[in-house]
């Protein structure tokens, strides 16, 4: 999937500058258009991508994307699946539940407890909580550590994901401004060649060579 | 209305105290954040940012009256300029300063920090922003109040102080943006056709170059999974050479083109001209002083040894930059595109410095940052003061202006000067070090800085006597490019104008005469940058 969408971002980098190499505003506009959407597609794949499995953690690992009579549900790494129907319930969880695999995470890094916190969400709450109780600290600690390093080789980074939201309002915003911009400049400049645009940059006149 | 005001304004204040709070379960948050609220002095580093966001907030509020619009930028300049003074004396007696958003413990949160560096650079566009403010009231018209002139203006001071204070990354490209999009504002404000023309090449090449520092800063993620710089700095030492040729080459270009480095600066000449006087000079002093930082927070702080093979590369394009800068506003005949070439001429000896890489060269040139961030503000100033007064804006009409009004054609002789590089003015001192350093190096391209500096000076001297010559002394000419009308109203007042000039002129001689705190400041600013482990335990540090 990766080695994909790098061919297609290269090719959005190759349409984008040969666009913007015209002198025609309206093309340079349509690659600066292009050149954006080709970092914004760059940025995400360095994020990695994974099918449907979301950064969620409990003692036994990450999760996996399984197939349970004929449909696909995320499950723990340790065997049976926890948490039908995939999509976690965005809701705040009932925080008693949540505290102890909160509290779990919570010695480790604030990447996990993102991750945990995730996982209050869901129904795999009940069962992660329960287990986490169980644990001591450290062994928590250890568990979750372990655990991390193995979510990393299969969960998506969230955080280029949020670089490119505001990657993508800013740059949509600024060509939004580019876009009005340019058509004023056509409809008083009576071009939109640039190479015609020469009010700002008079043909050169020699400076006087004497008093 | 106050009482409505006033709970968005505690929120805006103590965002800490609503993080602090207890929010239902008994959570364990000392692993991953800071408890309890932030103290009162690491305020200090966002207080410059945060007062001109808010005069910007403010004076969108009343657009239709503009005198209280520029009350409102007045005193929100005014108290981010004693929060910058502030800040930068805290940061000069005790060392970098920190202040983290949302109490995230770093690397987590986006963290701003201030290092002796950035609180010099902060405190000069402070300075700088109120003495523009000043020069604004006479310079702006109704319809440009009424447009948001006030509000870009101080959204621009706003976002130039972020990026000198961000110890993010990304946040720096987001500062970049802030001050990006405030400059669109500003430079078509007026609408003329010639600043259409200009702002067209000035949006699309910066948009460009934002674009590209993006690019640079989303691989540099991949690479190195943070955004933290401190954090940065320690990952990359430990990064073998190859990623960090294709990250650090995309940087150089971006910020090359941010600060005009010869050949990339088509853009600053081609629309520097076109906007009001006071928003030419505001980018003249400002905007091209953060690619420079920029550049140097990332070639020497974040990358440190990865970063040295682009080290001599900056440093030549360093050199063609100063002397062919210089070499441009000789050819000019219009007075505003030559100081626009003196500008892309000051971004080379910069450069230079940066280039030598050693503690001396960068000293020099933080401190001609400093001294070019004045002395460019006032030329432009003073050309635009010309202008008002006699209508001038070509070398080929002469004006006989130090007969009429002797002040406005000393003070350009002053400015041109300190931008040459003359004593006693503030340009002698940093290219005085600069040339020192370069000849402490003892290599070829120590001798190639000193070159570029002393030919960049000689020319630049000869372009400013010329112009002196040929349109403060000369009477008016028969021949040549016809000039506009004078704007300046019959009995207008030209104080605003003065008192700007006046201010800048008395910073840049003071500057000149007593040059030992600027310079101790850079010196400091230059040992944090090769040396960042203050900067690092400040960040870093878990409480």
């Amino acid at each position: 999937m990766e080695t994909i969408l790098c061919v297609v971002v290269g090719l959005f980098f190759a349409a984008s500058i040969y666009l913007m190499l015209s002198p025609h505003l309206i093309r340079i506009l349509l690659g600066v258009a292009i050149f954006g959407n080709a970092v914004n597609l760059l940025i995400f794949t360095s994020g990695r991508l994974t099918a449907a499995v979301p950064p969620v953690l409990s003692d036994h690992g990450p999760p996996t994307l399984q197939t349970v009579e004929g449909e696909r549900v995320i499950g723990m790494t340790d065997g049976g699946p926890v948490a039908g129907h995939g999509a976690p319930v965005v809701a705040d969880g009932a925080p008693g539940v949540a505290d102890s695999t909160q509290a779990a995470a919570d010695a480790v890094t604030p990447a996990t407890q993102v991750a945990a916190d995730a996982a209050a969400h869901t129904g795999a709450a009940a069962n992660a909580a329960a287990d986490a109780a169980a644990h001591t600290a450290n062994a928590a600690a250890n568990a979750s550590s372990a655990a991390l390093d193995a979510a990393l080789s299969v969960t998506a980074n969230p955080l280029p994901q949020a670089l490119i939201l505001t990657a993508i309002v800013i740059s949509f915003s600024i060509f939004a401004f580019l876009l009005v911009l340019t058509f004023r400049a056509y409809q008083s400049l009576e071009t939109d060649n640039v190479d015609d645009m020469r009010l700002a940059e008079p043909s050169p006149t020699v400076p006087p060579l004497g008093y | 209305m106050p009482h409505r005001l006033l709970p968005v304004l505690l929120a805006l204040f103590i965002p800490s105290l609503a993080v602090a709070a207890p929010s239902g379960g008994e959570v364990d948050r000392s692993v991953a954040m800071f408890e309890g609220a932030t103290g009162l002095i690491p305020w200090l580093v966002v207080l410059p940012i945060l007062m001109p966001l808010i005069g910007a907030g403010l004076s969108l509020t009343v657009r239709s009256r503009s005198s209280v619009q520029h009350r409102i930028a007045f005193v929100a300049l005014l108290f981010g300029a004693i929060a910058a003074l502030a800040l930068f004396l805290q940061v000069s007696a005790n060392g970098p300063l920190t202040m983290v958003a949302g109490n995230w413990l770093p690397p987590f949160g986006i963290v701003m920090a201030v290092d002796p560096f950035g609180a010099l650079l902060v405190l000069v566009t402070a300075l700088v922003g109120l003495a523009g403010l000043a020069y604004a009231r006479g310079d702006v018209d109704e319809a440009g109040t009424h447009f948001g002139f006030y509000t870009f203006y101080c959204l621009l001071i706003a976002g130039v102080t972020g990026a000198f204070s961000t110890g993010d990354i990304f946040n720096l490209y987001v500062w970049f943006e802030v001050f990006l999009v405030s400059s669109f504002g500003l430079i078509v404000l007026g609408g003329r056709r010639v600043q259409l023309d200009g702002a067209v090449k000035y949006g699309v090449l910066n948009l460009i170059a934002t674009t590209i520092f993006l690019i640079a800063v989303g691989v540099l993620y991949g690479f190195t999974g943070t955004l933290n710089m401190a954090d940065i700095h320690l990952v990359v030492a430990e990064l073998d050479g190859a990623p960090i040729v294709t990250v650090g080459a995309m940087f150089v270009m971006a910020f090359a083109m941010k600060a005009a480095a010869i050949p990339l600066h088509f853009w600053l000449p081609a629309s520097y001209h076109t906007p009001k006087v006071i928003v030419s000079a505001l980018f003249a002093g400002l905007l091209t002083k953060v690619g420079i930082y920029s550049l140097m927070r990332v070639m020497i702080m974040l990358f440190a040894d990865q970063g040295s093979m682009f080290i001599p590369i900056i440093g030549w394009l360093g050199v063609i930059t100063a002397i062919f800068g210089a070499v441009g506003a000789l050819a000019q005949v219009d007075l505003k595109r030559m100081a626009a070439f003196l500008v892309v001429s000051g971004v080379g000896v910069m450069l230079i410095g940066l280039g030598y890489g050693t503690e001396a060269g960068l000293t020099g040139a933080i401190v001609y940052a400093v001294h070019s961030i004045l002395a460019m503000t006032a030329i432009f100033l003073v050309l635009g003061y010309a202008q008002r007064l006699s209508g001038v804006t070509h070398l080929t009409t002469g004006t006989n202006l130090y007969a009429v009004h002797g002040l406005a054609a000393t003070l350009f002789l002053v400015f041109g000067f300190a931008a040459a590089g003359l004593p006693p003015f503030s340009g002698f001192w940093p290219k005085l070090m600069l040339v020192e350093a370069g000849y402490q190096t003892g290599d070829v391209f120590g001798i190639a800085g000193i070159v570029g500096i002393i030919l960049s000076g000689l020319f630049t001297t000869i372009a400013i006597g010329r112009a002196w010559v040929l349109v403060y002394l000369r009477p008016p000419q028969e021949d040549g490019v016809p000039d506009p009308e004078p704007t300046l109203e019959p009995g207008a007042s030209t104080r605003p104008f003065a008192l700007a000039l006046v201010a800048l002129a008395a910073l840049i001689v003071a500057m000149g005469l007593f040059p030992s705190t600027v310079i101790d400041a850079a010196r400091s600013g230059a040992q944090g940058l090769l040396d960042p482990a203050a900067y690092l335990e400040r960040v870093l540090k878990v409480e």
